[in-house]
């Protein structure tokens, strides 16, 4: 055999050999990634993990767990189905402190959707975990150091004092006054004190009929994420104020029908503050053609 | 008997496919792999398949939807997708984790329809 004959024969032998081990290698027993992490789940699944981690963070608030849980994801991962979340549970009209927890933790991971605006803006702050007691003060000030005798130290000591006077000792520090972002949200106490302040009916033939409501705080501004409760017969309805910002951020509606009877109410189905509200015709002039009008309803202290 | 020639032939080409399929092996299995992008939560480490699950019944415990849930761990045992999550309780069990994740796993498999004897205890607190 001639020598190129030799060298084809080896050139076929390792095109064979290769292509049958590469089919299977990769086709008939390929790798089998059997430990793999977040990050290379299908995408579906991967929107499900950051969802759960979301509502694992509404349960625990434990912050640091979840930023471990999404650590190996893209932010545009985590941004988009944390922002899907939020926006799908305000629509739902979701509970607030649910959508609060929501809200924070996308505030954390820097993710903003329109939604979460409602909510970051009537997040309670943290209480002062320094609370100021009656305790008389035992640190002596330069103006209560008592006689030369005393001894100048800092150490807290219960040896009373000639000098200290009441009103000294009981200040408490600039520290721990309560400043304030600590004020706790004017929201539970302004829901008891809503009544109805405003009644208007909105004559538009082009608008479907409909009840807006307005929930504004003492200084006629709006209120964010009250839940408005719309009750009739046969069932009920509930709207989040806020959640179309071009409306104002005390602003939810819901659409309404004829010849049904309507109470409205606030927070968690309190007391109603608006009661037999009907959709009712717009009065009209001469020969036009009658339709049915609107009610906006201005609720406030 | 075969010509020399030809056994030559026949050799050079048993080395080439030799040669050749220990090429294949090594691109395949470690040059090139095959790369899975587009998982399952099965194929997860164990550390993050616990994860899973353990969310999986936080999730049920805010959300309250059973479906769901059972669709989130049907990806990880379709035949009986209670299983990690009873399996995963009981280790917590053995190993003194935490009895606020023990609890919400009993209730996840309890509302799956499965009960454990190790689980009860976690049920009536």
């Amino acid at each position: 055999m001639r020598p190129p004959l030799r060298r084809a024969a080896f050139l076929i032998g390792l095109g064979v050999g290769l292509a049958l081990s590469l089919v299977y290698t990769w086709v008939v027993n390929p790798v089998k990634l059997t430990n793999t992490y977040p990050a290379l789940l299908r995408s579906d699944h991967r929107h499900d993990w950051v969802r759960l981690v979301g509502l694992s963070y509404v349960a625990d608030g434990d912050l640091e767990h979840a930023r471990a849980r999404l650590e190996s994801l893209e932010k545009e991962d985590v941004a988009g189905a944390l922002g899907t979340l939020i926006e799908e549970y305000a629509a739902a009209g979701r509970s607030p402190r649910t959508l609060r927890r929501l809200t924070a933790l996308a505030r954390a991971l820097d993710v903003t959707t329109p939604a979460m605006l409602v909510y970051a803006d009537i997040t309670v702050s943290p209480v002062p975990t320094l609370t100021p007691t009656p305790t008389p003060s035992l640190t002596p000030t330069p103006s209560l150091t008592p006689s030369p005798t005393a001894t100048p130290t800092a150490t807290p000591t219960r040896t009373p004092s000639p000098t200290p006077t009441p009103e000294h000792t009981f200040t408490p520090s600039p520290t721990l006054t309560p400043s304030a972002t600590h004020t706790p949200s004017p929201t539970p106490p302004l829901l008891k004190r809503v009544r109805l302040a405003e009644k208007e009916q909105l004559c538009d033939r082009e608008q479907i009929p409909r009840i807006e409501v307005v929930v504004q705080d003492e200084d006629g501004e709006g209120v964010p994420g009250v839940d408005v409760w719309l009750t009739w017969s046969d069932g009920a309805d509930r709207a989040v104020t806020g959640l179309k910002p071009g409306r104002g951020s005390g602003y939810a509606d819901f659409n309404a029908a004829p010849d049904v009877g309507y109470t409205v109410s606030v927070g968690e189905l309190g007391m109603p503050l608006v009661t037999g509200l009907e959709i009712e015709d717009c009065p009209v002039e001469g020969d036009e053609e009658p339709f049915t009008g609107s009610w906006r309803l201005v609720l406030a202290p | 008997m075969m010509a020399q020639p030809t056994r030559q032939w026949i050799t050079r080409a048993v080395v080439g496919i030799a040669v050749g399929a220990a090429l294949g092996v090594a691109i395949g299995w470690w040059l090139w792999p095959v790369t899975y992008t587009n998982t399952s939560p099965d194929v997860l480490r164990e550390d993050y398949q616990d994860e899973y699950v353990l969310m999986t019944a936080t999730a049920y415990e805010v959300e309250g939807d059973r479906e769901r849930a059972r669709e989130r761990l049907a990806l990880l045992d379709p035949e009986e997708p209670s299983a990690p999550v009873v399996g995963l309780a009981e280790r917590l069990i053995a190993q003194g984790g935490s009895e606020e994740h023990i609890v919400r796993l009993a209730r996840l498999a309890e509302a799956l329809g499965v009960t454990s004897p190790a689980l009860m205890p976690y049920l009536q607190s």
